[in-house]
């Protein structure tokens, strides 16, 4: 078939009809190596999520390769915790973290040193940046 | 006798019909002449093209040739579509990459329950 039998009305209809699939959720199997080691702890339930949460996965894997060694153990300690979430809680935990993250840095250590002690009462032991 | 009429007629229709072609209009000629081209073409090419094409090319004839308002209408509206669909797709894209975010939380020194309610 020539180009020229190609009309701008049947090729318009064709990228319309393309766009839904640009849409659609990723499949495990279709997600890079770094991909997949970032999203890991996830293998076993990722074609059971939502497509909007693979998106938002997926978006988060790209920070992945430029975290150190104890925050990449972190992040998949936590993967499964937050992917468990409800989309409400998960976004009234983004509201109060950034809320968090504008108050001064000196209230902010007292309330993080707070949450150490009682973590520790708990018998949980939360690692700081420096160590 | 009979036969001769009827040759007669037959010359008569001739003529006649002769003469109506030289007085078919300029428009109507070529209009005509485009429809035997595109009649001859398809007849030699019998549909080889994709389904999508084929329904495309026929809205187009129908359409297009009838109405080339519609047409203009129908090309602009579609370029209108495509492009509120792509606008749609890449806002709902920049909603969703709260990625910032997520991995601050996620990597925080503060555990993830502390922020849920």
């Amino acid at each position: 078939m020539s180009l020229n039998r190609l009309y701008p009305f049947q090729l318009s209809l064709c990228i319309l009809l393309l766009i839904p699939a640009m849409a659609v959720a990723q499949a495990w199997t279709s997600l890079s190596p770094t991909q997949k080691e970032a999203l890991a702890p996830l293998a076993a339930e990722w074609d059971t999520l939502q497509a909007e949460q693979r998106r938002r996965l997926v978006n988060l894997a790209k920070h992945y390769p430029k975290l150190n060694a104890a925050h990449k153990q972190r992040m998949h300690h936590r993967l499964n915790e937050w992917s468990k979430l409800t989309p409400r809680q998960r976004e009234r935990a983004r509201e109060k973290f950034q809320a968090f993250s504008k108050i001064p840095s000196e209230t902010r250590n007292q309330v993080k040193e707070m949450i150490r002690q009682q973590e520790a009462a708990k018998g949980r032991v939360i690692l700081t940046e420096a160590e | 006798m009979n036969r001769n009429n009827e040759e007669l007629n037959q010359q008569d229709i001739k003529r006649l019909l002769d003469q109506s072609l030289t007085r078919i209009e300029r428009p109507t000629l070529a209009r005509l002449h485009h429809a035997r081209e595109q009649a001859l073409a398809r007849h030699s090419n019998p549909c080889t093209d994709p389904v999508l094409v084929r329904a495309g090319h026929a809205i187009w004839q129908i359409f297009g040739t009838q109405y080339p308002v519609s047409r203009l209408l129908a090309a602009a509206l579609l370029l209108v579509a495509i492009l509120f669909s792509i606008s749609a797709y890449w806002n709902q894209d920049a909603k969703l990459d709260s990625s910032d975010i997520d991995i601050a939380i996620l990597t925080d020194d503060i555990p993830i329950h502390y922020f849920v309610d």
